[in-house]
């Protein structure tokens, strides 16, 4: 009878610390959570000759002038040209640190040339080096130049003034 | 003694619980050819200093929720000093971690969780070494 009584107060003894122990572990929780950044090489692109399709006449129908990457000069239509100083506009990419691959991003619809005697509409930019799926190749740090061509829409009796508006060229470090 | 066993089932019911982790990140980001560093803050704002660029977006504060589902309801968040980030090129630091709503503060019920979102400021050497960084830091919520 008497060893039963201490075996009870044993388990109690021992319940007792349980919770106690419990207690003290419950208070406080630590968790870690996750951190990251993603460090992308560096690339850029600079404009370093502006895209000019010089002087032209228009005509009595709409015609077109084209300016291409390669560096000549063609009409379509009524449009015509004048002499020369035509260019076509020419980008320097830069790859600093990084994968040397990139790939290149030109207007995909047109953009509009504003001037005194309305605007005008370009397009079909393409680029050389370029082209469908083109990836270009700039190692060691170094520079690749882009020449970008174009074709401006000219509308009939077009007014006489200076147009004259932007583009956008993306390039992408692959 | 059946109501001694009972005990720590009710205690660990009020447990202090940190849930619903979601990371830290800071996005893409390119080196320059100085330091420089990207904070992006626990209320979702991303800003850079030195010759750092961040760019694409994909930066956000890092979430977690507190729960005392009952017990003493008030909480204080300790939150790490710094931790590194390891990847390609030579680890990065991240310090000035801070949280919204900051510091300490009570649970009311009936809800027993509260949402708390982390920012940090992540530090970036001149010419770091492209690639994905990763790591950890800890929180730990007490309650008194």
């Amino acid at each position: 009878m008497t060893s039963r009584i201490f075996a009870s107060l044993a388990v109690l003894a021992g319940l007792l610390v349980a919770p106690l122990t419990a207690t003290a572990a419950q208070n406080s929780a630590t968790q870690s959570i996750s951190v990251a950044a993603n460090v992308v090489g560096g690339i850029s692109v600079a404009s370093t000759v502006d895209l000019d399709f010089a002087s032209l006449l228009s005509g009595t129908t709409a015609g077109s002038v084209t300016v291409s990457s390669s560096g000549t000069r063609s009409t379509t239509g009524g449009a015509s040209t004048v002499g020369g100083g035509f260019t076509p506009a020419s980008f320097q990419v830069s790859i600093t640190q990084g994968n040397p691959h990139y790939s290149i991003q030109l207007p995909v619809g047109s953009v509009t040339l504003s001037g005194t005697g309305g605007s005008m509409l370009v397009d079909t930019f393409e680029s050389t080096p370029g082209g469908p799926g083109f990836v270009g190749f700039a190692p060691g740090g170094g520079s690749q130049v882009m020449t970008v061509g174009a074709t401006l829409h000219v509308p009939a009796n077009q007014a006489a003034g200076s147009y004259s508006g932007t583009f956008t060229v993306t390039v992408i470090q692959q | 003694v059946a109501a001694l066993l009972f005990l720590p089932w009710t205690l660990c019911a009020a447990a202090i619980q940190i849930t619903n982790n979601v990371p830290l990140t800071f996005g893409n980001l390119i080196s320059g050819t100085s330091a420089g560093t990207v904070n992006v803050s626990s209320s979702g704002a991303t800003s850079t200093s030195g010759g750092v660029i961040a760019f694409g977006g994909g930066s956000a504060p890092a979430s977690f929720t507190i729960s005392i589902p009952q017990g003493n309801p008030n909480y204080t968040v300790l939150l790490a000093i710094s931790a590194n980030l390891t990847g390609p090129g030579s680890s990065m630091v991240v310090d000035s971690f801070e949280t919204t709503p900051a510091g300490s503060g009570h649970i009311r019920p009936p809800t027993g969780f509260q949402d708390m979102t982390v920012g940090a400021t992540l530090h970036v050497a001149a010419n770091q070494a492209p690639g994905i960084y990763s790591g950890t830091f800890d929180v730990t919520v007490t309650s008194p």
